[in-house]
């Protein structure tokens, strides 16, 4: 799988990937997380588990782009029924020009789609109607309840003990069309559904730059099993490392870590030592 | 309970009330909170678990009756689906609204302090709690204690505010000496439904939970809080450069009957694959610190200490001369400024009622080298 380096510093294998768990993946402007989330999406990918990917940020485009870099297909993987998208980004909310009464599932997904994929639009009049869809979009998607996903793969025999994993990038689209209590209950509700699919994991990427949403991360820190928090160096800017890591909730894992993105890879070492 | 376990939370009269558990993302107090439910376990004290921030299965608390306002606190998910078997066992709840989680709690409450003969009257209701605690506390005991721990409160009170938490809290928790449900009084009072009249109502006699100090953006709210328990344990990271087994600090202040306030200090390890928790002493964390840290001369024990140690000659080394003879040291002394009052007049001075006098204060910046 890509970034083995990543994966030796969490001590992880193929066969001890993540489940159950709720994973936070914290970052700032100077340090982007998503790096984590692809990490996921391949290690999931190439181990044959499910994958649903929640794209508020970014399009099918640039996913399809960034993983062919990796040597993956979406198209053959939603094919193959393990891979799943829900687009929240062409109608991310009911006022938008395509959304509302002429929005719909695919309806404002104009443009890229190599295959079919879910819409999901925040209705700004009631945002929390909103969490509690996007809460039973995934609930059924930890149960493989999908487009894309075979209906009950989870639970038949032949997929008995496949894992799943649902990323969610980023919750802080929902973050500023809400507030602060809303993605805590959202959050809670993310950690009761890999309590419930004890075979699903779910990460979820939050810009955690503000000092006023500092409790907020806090609260979100508490909530997760694993937490990633991406950050740029103290001592300011290098070329050779571009950022640091701390991973909590791994055992035998280095609490702290520097990491350096080259073009298909992300090469994470002990701070001081040479790339 | 163990020694160190009793110094935190009181013994004897000094016990009951509210006992609150501050942690952080850096020292989370969840460990801690299983050592009590494992210490008042092994006691048979009674206990109502109630979990609102982790799943149920993640604490062990046997014959105590359990209460789950995790799974679906805010009802997003719905009725469980048909033909799911419900965990008798369990009593779910939501937190929203309030009153539905209070009654919960004081169904409980009931169900524990209601006589044994009443046991299998409430068992028919619509709770269906099947509540093994109550052999325990009924039996023959006349002022049964009843502990009930939340996991923690930290979403009550970001959703309700302080205020509104305090109060619950103080509603379900009354000190041993004002309305304790006596078994001696009249149990029919009981038996006619499951909220009974406040006179004869039960309640916890002691109430622990966690609550995340870094949750809370206003230190008035944990203020508030502090003020309302009986015991405040708040658990912190161990200083840097500690390198001993321990995992982390507890820091415990204890309000007495008597007025006296007591605090203390305590190191905690957790066992990573049993969870269970050793208190010690803080003792060696206070003789660490009277050690003062090795500097470079104790390292060498033929240097000199730094206070002996020659400064560098900045005049050392030049290929110009800096320095002074003594000649030249007495020569500058003795020149003499014009504007320097000298006492004696000038030959050139013109005649006049008024002279100016230069005398130089601190302000003034005098330099040796450059008097003018």
């Amino acid at each position: 799988s890509m970034f083995t380096s990543l994966n030796s510093a969490l001590n992880w294998t193929e066969a001890t990937v993540p489940s159950g768990k709720l994973i936070f993946v914290q970052d700032c402007l100077q340090s982007d997380g998503s790096f984590v989330l692809l990490h996921f999406l391949s290690l999931y990918l190439k181990q044959g588990h499910k994958v649903t990917l929640v794209g508020f940020e970014q399009s099918l485009f640039h996913y399809v782009n960034i993983t062919r870099k990796l040597g993956l297909n979406l198209a053959q993987s939603f094919k193959e029924t393990k891979f799943a998208f829900v687009n929240a980004l062409s109608v991310p909310y009911s006022w938008s020009e395509f959304g509302g009464e002429h929005g719909g599932d695919g309806g404002g997904a104009e443009g890229f789609q190599p295959f079919p994929t879910t819409t999901f639009t925040i209705q700004d009049k009631d945002v929390e109607a909103s969490a509690k869809k996007l809460v039973t979009m995934i609930n059924n998607a930890a149960m493989g309840v999908l487009p894309g996903v075979r209906k009950g793969g989870l639970d038949t025999d032949t997929d008995a003990g496949q894992r799943s994993v649902i990323i969610i990038d980023s919750l802080s689209v929902m973050h500023l069309a809400s507030n602060d209590g809303l993605i805590r209950d959202l959050a809670h509700y993310l950690k009761v559904i890999t309590h419930t699919h004890t075979n699903c994991s779910i990460v979820f990427l939050m810009h955690g730059d503000a000092e006023d949403d500092k409790c907020l991360m806090a609260a979100l820190h508490h909530m997760s099993d694993i937490v990633f928090s991406v950050s740029s160096l103290e001592s300011g800017h290098s070329v050779d490392v571009h950022g640091q890591v701390k991973v909590t909730g791994v055992s035998h894992c280095m609490p702290l870590m520097h990491y350096k993105i080259v073009d298909n890879n992300v090469l994470v070492f002990a701070p001081g030592t040479k790339t | 309970m163990s020694a160190p376990l009793a110094q935190l939370i009181g013994t004897g009269d000094d016990t009951g009330g509210v006992v609150i558990l501050e942690d952080s993302i850096e020292c989370p107090a969840k460990p801690l909170l299983q050592h009590f439910l494992n210490a008042w376990s092994a006691q048979g004290k009674a206990v109502v678990l109630v979990s609102v921030e982790h799943p149920l299965h993640t604490y062990t608390c046997p014959h105590a009756t359990l209460i789950d306002g995790f799974c679906n606190p805010l009802g997003w998910l719905g009725p469980p689906a048909e033909g799911s078997v419900p965990d008798s066992k369990v009593l779910h709840t939501s937190i929203a609204p309030l009153d539905v989680f209070v009654s919960t709690l004081n169904a409980a409450l009931n169900n524990i302090s209601a006589p044994k003969q009443d046991v299998e009257h409430d068992q028919t209701s619509s709770n269906n709690i099947v509540n093994t605690a109550t052999t325990a506390s009924s039996r023959g005991k006349s002022h049964p204690e009843i502990m009930l721990v939340l996991d923690c409160v930290s979403p009550l009170v970001l959703k309700y505010g302080a205020p509104k938490i305090i109060q619950m809290l103080h509603s379900l928790n009354h000190q041993p000496s004002s309305t304790l449900f006596h078994p001696s009084s009249s149990s029919s009072s009981l038996s006619s439904s499951s909220t009974s009249s406040p006179h004869h109502r039960a309640s916890f006699t002691t109430i622990l939970f966690i609550v995340h100090q870094d949750v809370h953006d206003d230190a008035l709210v944990l203020s508030q809080m502090e003020q309302h328990a009986r015991v405040v344990l708040n658990t912190s990271a161990l200083p840097a450069g500690y390198a001993g087994p321990h995992h982390g600090v507890i820091e415990g202040i204890q309000k007495r009957r008597s007025g006296k306030v007591v605090k203390t200090k305590l190191l905690f390890q957790t066992d990573s694959k049993t969870l269970a928790v050793k208190l010690d002493p803080a003792d060696i964390l206070e003789k660490q610190a009277s050690i003062p840290p090795p500097t470079q001369s104790q390292g060498n024990p033929s240097a000199p200490s730094p206070a002996l140690q020659p400064k560098p000659d900045p005049a050392a080394n030049l290929t110009f001369n800096l320095r002074l003879s003594e000649q030249e040291r007495i020569a500058r002394d003795n020149v003499v400024l014009p504007w320097q009052h000298t006492g004696a007049p000038s030959p050139y001075a013109v005649a006049s009622s008024f002279s100016v006098d230069n005398i130089s204060d601190d302000g003034d910046d005098y330099d040796d080298e450059d008097p003018d």
